[in-house]
Parts: C-alpha cells; structure tokens; sequence
C-alpha cells in the first residue's frame, strides 16, 4: 500500500492525457478511431481555419476584442462538446434532483401514500427511499458510461489541439 | 449536559447493556485509541510532503489512482457529524433520519453530475482558485476565503466540541476538566495531521477512515438485522414498538413536528442539505487531487456508492439502536442522539460479550475516533489553505513556494487553535444550530457562486460578490431567528425566545436569495461588463469544459 503513496517521479503538467504520446504535430489518437458523430473531418494544421465550416451561429464574437490564440477548428468542437455536456448535466442532475424532491413532496403532503404497507411491515415511503441506493449505483454507472462514449473523445480532441497550439506558440 | 455518563446507570434497561461499556471495552477502546492516533501520526509524517512544492502539500501531485482518491473522498464528505447526527436523528425520528442520510448521499451524486469536472479543470488548490479563473482579483479571492472559513468553522466546532462528550461516553469519565483537556489535546493531534500531512498525508487517513467505518458498521448491521431475522420489517417493528410514538416512528414528520409548517420545514431542511452537503470546501477541495477531469469522474464513481452505502448501514444501526435500547435511553444519553450510533453498536453484540465481539465493538469506537480526528483535519486544511493560497500568497507577489507552504502550515496551526478555543466555550450549548449553519452557507452562498461561475457566461465580479457576501449575510441574519437558536428546548439559547422566523433551516429563503443576489449583482454591474465577461468566459471555455490548457499560470 505504502509504495503507491511514496512520491512520484516530477510530471509538471498535469494535464497531458498520458494516452496520447504520439507524434504531436499529426494529431491521432490511436484509441478513438474517428468518432462517428464528427461533423467534419479534424483539421490538421492551422491555416485552414479560414475555409473551415462552423455554422456562424454567433457571428464572430473575437473581432472587436483583442486577438487570442488561433483557432485551429477548436470553437466548433467545443460547442459539440458544450452541447455534449449540457444534455449529459442537464438530463443526469435533473433526474436526480426531481425524483427526490418528489419523494420528499410525497412524504410531506401524501402520508396515506407513503405510509402504505407494501410487504412485510415495510412502507412504500421507506421502500422508495431505500431504493434510491440501488439506483444510486446504476445512475452513477450510467453516467459513466454515456461520459466515457460521447464527452470524453471530444475533451481529448480539444485538448489535443490546445496543446498543439500551445506547442506552436512556445516555438515561435 | 454535565456526567452523561452517570445518567442512564439509573436506566434498568440499559444498565445490562451498558455495563461492558466500563469494563474491558473501556480498556481496549483506549488502547485502540493510542494505537490509531500514533499509526495515523506515522503515517502522515512517513507520506507528507518533504519538498518545498506547493503541487504535493497542496494536491499530493494528483497521483492517488482513482479508486483511492475517491475513497478519500467519500472519507472527507462523511464526517463525524454526519455518523452521529443521521444515526441519532434516525434512531430518534426514524422516517426522517433515513431521508437525512439519502439527502447526504444525493448531495455528492449531484456534486458529481453538476460542478465536479469543471470544478477540477477550473480549480487549482482552494475554492479561492475556482473562483478566480474567471474573474481574477483579490477581492474574490478574500471573500472566497472568509466564506470557507465561515462554512467550515461551525462544523469544526461542532466535532471538536462532540469529542469531549463522545470520548467521555465510551471511556467512561465525566469530568468537565477532562472534556476540556480532551478537546485540547486531539485537537492538537488533528492540526498536526493537517500540517505534516497535506492533502497527500490526509488522504490516507480519510481511506483508512472510510474502510473501518463501512467494514465495522457494516458488520454491526448484518450481526442486527442477523438478529431480528433477516426481516427488515421485524427490525422496524421492534423499532417502532420500543421507541414510545409507535408507528409514527415509520412516518415523516417526527423531528419537525414542533415547528409550524412541518412540512415545508422538513422539504427545506432536506434541499439544503442536498444543495450545501458537497458544496463545502473541504469536500471540493478534493476534486484537485485528481489527475484529470476523467480522473474526478471515476473517482467519484468510487466515492458515490461508499457514501450510498453508508445508508443502509446507518440506518439498520440507527433503528437497531432504538429496536434494541429504546428512544427513551438515548434521548436520555444525548438530546441529539449523537450516541445512538454507538449504543445501537454495542446493543447488537448482545449480554453475553465474547472476546472476539468486545475486538469488534472496539474496532467501532476506534473507527467512530478516527472519523473525528479524520474529519477535522480535513476541514483544518480546507481553511489552512485557502488562508495561505488566496489571502497572503496573493498579497506579496515575490512569495516563495518554500514560504507559501510554511504559511499554510502556519495557517493550519491558527486555524485550529480558533476552532480548539471557540470549541471549549460552545461544548456545553446545542451544537445542531452550528451544523445547521454550515450547511446552509455552504448551499446559499457557496452552491449559488459555483454554479454561477462555471456555467453562467455572464456573470461577473459584482455578481460573485454579491452571491458569496449576500448569501452569507442572508443565512447569518436569518439564523437568528430561527427555532434552533431560541425558543425550543434543542436551541442555543433555550431559555430565550426572540424566534422570528418559524423554520428549523435558513434555506427556503437564502437559497433563493443567494441566486438572486448574484443575478441582480451581474445585472447591476450593466451590459458591458457582462459582454466582457461573457468573452473572458468563452476564452476559458476549453478549460472548463475539457482542461485544455495547461493550467498553473
């Protein structure tokens, strides 16, 4: 148990996906072939960025503001991803919120509901709130695994780029 | 609240039962004490940080794989408070400790679902840090400090304050000199786990904690339910039939039924619960540990269920208690029914003790002491950090990392003097008004800002301000009029009455107040600000949403 809490060797930044060694200046990720849902292929270099398809959805917020680092095709994915997380936060924390504060509105103001036998001297208030741990578990499960397919290939892709663009920046 | 101890001996029910308490349990449960103080000390010293690196005292380097960091987590969130308040509340009330502990559960759930990857692409060391990514400044940053200080301190009392009883209860004296020393002396002990250790030291000491909490209570619940069958619904029954109220015991509206509006009361005491539990700094301040946003989720995914199943546990033990000793008695050891954790414990090995149970039963008392030694040290460093990090490190800019450390360090050590001092003077009051206030502030003040500046694009400074500074006054100010400051025999004051606002919680009202606040805060700072913060947002976005670049400048 001790040697996984002895110090480890310095990484300075944290943030490198340890996965994604590859060659830095093609990105490829050799675990997520190509994701099916991408609407475009990913650019590979930056001066394409002009040409590059995003629905102008808000008309260039960057121009009357000071210029920030290229873009490299990254405000496109980031909206998928924006898009991504939101349904996933959205549908997940409202589920859970809404289904309990329904248990408690029912223990509050329906008693005769809640406090009806089901089995074996168990009231369905009791049962419906023991029941949360179970499903506790399969939400958590859940949440997991819609994560680690939709939202994390697009953070990786994202990050890649940053990185690509930080890369470029430091050689200049 | 003087010589607890001497009361219930004149209880015949329990004085079978509680007889073994003074006898060789007594004796190994100090034993067991020593023993884990001084490993957990070792411990700490043999894993703390030994550089003058601000990453490891700070986050331990991020390099608990996931499943520890998640156990330490689920360590940090269950404090000694939560064990013994949710089994005293459910041993008491029944029904509405059982909903008390789902709250606690769903509270990290959403902590997960809603603000923790974020959070981790956001924050660095402190709430202080999350808050500024944004919205730079030190004024942020100094509220952001006073608001964990302010949310932290009171739960801090509350255990330190606890552990003179709860120690006088399982070792047998009642000596108010004694508490006092108690105090003192493991508080000690908590601020030199928080300094030596750092996050890293800690760590380890809150996965200990939660696998000897979940391993001995979870063998008290099966040796329980062992005993009335297998059926829940017999466990209940006796419960129900032993605690004086009958089935009203299996009903909600027990523990608010004093107040006017019970039932709003008891939805609004449960939301902020649900809102503030997780929203507390000692608890976010583990979502940097992680090594990665994806790293936060799966750590989670560890810390969730381990929280999860504590309720079962909780709740088998806390109707077992008053199955198997009766509501009487432990109203009679402790008001809040912070002992019925431990008397449903003990109550579950039976008269006749072997050596090998009276082993067990130690090993419960010895979990229960790590827990309060555990719990604190977390919040200690919580509240050591954020002095360090966001009030003086931002003040001197030529601050060395070797300095900044000393000044956490330093900071742990005031931190924890306050708290020892401010815990000898409230040990003899109503401690539930001060859990009360924690988690209202952590769900009006702290809950609202975090939600705001990682998913509202135009929020800006006034906002946060607002949110943080209007939130907490809101709570403070409400407080006082509240039922569990005066006016009902459980309060601080309970002689006094000058209750003006008739609900257990603040929360039905800062709450809200706490969201308005920061939106009226951003509307008030006009259009243009907001245009540039929503800008500054957008810069930021592949931060928050995926940890794009690196972070650390």
């Amino acid at each position: 148990m001790s040697d996984a809490f002895s110090s480890p060797a310095y990484e300075p930044p944290p943030d490198r996906p340890t996965e994604n060694h590859p060659p830095r200046h093609v990105y490829r990720n050799p675990h997520n072939p190509p994701p099916p849902y991408t609407p475009h292929p990913a650019p590979n270099s930056g001066p394409t960025h002009a040409t590059y398809p995003w629905t102008p959805q808000e008309p260039e917020p960057d121009t009357r503001r000071s210029p920030r680092r290229p873009a490299l095709g990254r405000h496109s994915d980031l909206r998928v991803l924006r898009g991504a997380y939101r349904r996933q936060r959205r549908v997940a924390t409202l589920t859970a919120l809404g289904y309990f504060t329904l248990f408690l509105v029912l223990s509050a103001f329906a008693p005769s509901f809640m406090t009806g036998t089901v089995s074996g001297g168990l009231s369905t208030g009791l049962l419906l709130g023991l029941l949360q741990v179970p499903v506790t578990c399969l939400a958590i499960w859940l949440y997991e695994y819609t994560a680690r397919r939709r939202v994390d290939p697009l953070a990786d892709r994202i990050r890649a780029h940053a990185e690509l663009d930080a890369k470029r920046e430091a050689a200049r | 609240m003087t010589g607890t101890v001497h009361t219930h001996a004149h209880i015949p029910q329990a004085a079978s039962g509680l007889a073994e308490f003074s006898g060789s349990a007594q004796a190994m449960s100090l034993v067991a004490f020593t023993a884990v103080a001084t490993i957990t000390l070792l411990l700490c010293v043999m894993t703390g940080p030994d550089r003058d690196d601000l990453d490891e005292f700070y986050t331990g380097y991020r390099s608990l794989s996931p499943m520890r960091n998640g156990l330490a987590i689920a360590g940090d969130y269950i404090s000694a408070a939560s064990v013994l308040g949710t089994g005293g509340v459910i041993a008491l009330f029944g029904y509405d400790g059982v909903v008390l502990a789902l709250s606690t559960a769903l509270s990290l759930m959403l902590l997960m679902f809603l603000l923790a990857e974020p959070l981790r692409n956001t924050g660095r060391f402190t709430m202080g840090d999350a808050l500024a990514r944004r919205m730079p400044g030190r004024a942020v940053r100094v509220t952001a400090c006073a608001t964990t200080l302010a949310a932290l301190l009171p739960l801090m009392l509350v255990q330190l304050a606890g552990t003179g009883d709860l120690l006088a209860f399982i070792l047998g004296f009642s000596g108010e000199s004694l508490k006092t020393g108690v105090i003192i002396g493991l508080g000690a002990l908590m601020i030199a786990y928080a300094a030596i250790g750092g996050m890293k030291g800690t760590a380890l000491i809150q996965i200990l904690k939660i696998v000897m909490l979940l391993g001995s209570g979870g063998i008290v619940a099966v040796l329980i339910l062992d005993r009335f069958g297998w059926d829940p619904g017999a466990l209940l029954g006796a419960a129900a039939g032993n605690s004086g109220v009958g089935s009203a015991l299996l009903h909600s509206g027990l523990q608010f039924a004093g107040s006017p509006h019970s039932a709003l009361d008891m939805i609004s005491a449960q939301l902020t619960v649900v809102l503030g539990g997780a929203c507390l700094p000692h608890v976010t301040m583990r979502m940097y540990t992680a090594g990665s946003a994806r790293e936060v989720r799966r750590s989670l995914s560890w810390a969730v269920p381990s929280v999860a199943l504590f309720v079962p546990v909780v709740t088998v033990v806390g109707f077992g208690a008053t199955a198997l000793v009766g509501r009487e008695v432990i109203a009679r050891a402790d008001p809040q029914g912070n002992t019925a954790y431990l008397l449903g414990s003990r109550a579950a090995f039976g008269a006749e003790v072997s050596t090998a149970e009276t082993l067990l039963f130690t090993t419960v008392t010895a979990a229960i002491f790590l827990t309060l030694l555990a719990s604190v040290a977390g919040m200690i460093l919580a509240c050591a950090n954020s002095l360090a990090h966001d009030v003086f490190a931002t003040r001197a800019r030529s601050l060395t990392p070797h300095r900044e450390m000393a000044l956490a360090r330093i900071s742990a050590a005031v931190v924890g003097v306050v708290a020892i001092l401010l815990a000898t003077m409230v040990q003899h009051r109503s401690l539930q008004p001060l859990v009360t206030l924690s988690f209202c502030l952590g769900a009006s003040a702290l809950a609202p800002a975090l939600v705001y500046s990682l998913f509202w694009r135009r929020y800006t400074r006034a906002g946060l301000l607002c949110t943080l500074i209007g939130g907490s006054l809101s709570v403070l100010v409400l407080m006082t009029g509240t039922n569990l400051v005066s006016g009902s025999p459980i309060a601080a004051f309970p002689d006094a009455d000058f209750n003006w606002f008739p609900f257990t919680t603040t929360g039905l009202v800062s709450i809200p107040l706490g969201f308005a606040f920061g939106w009226l805060g951003t509307l008030a700072s006009g259009r243009e600000t907001a245009e540039e913060q929503r800008g500054q947002y957008e810069a930021v976005e592949g931060w928050i949403l995926a940890g794009a670049v690196r972070r650390g400048s």
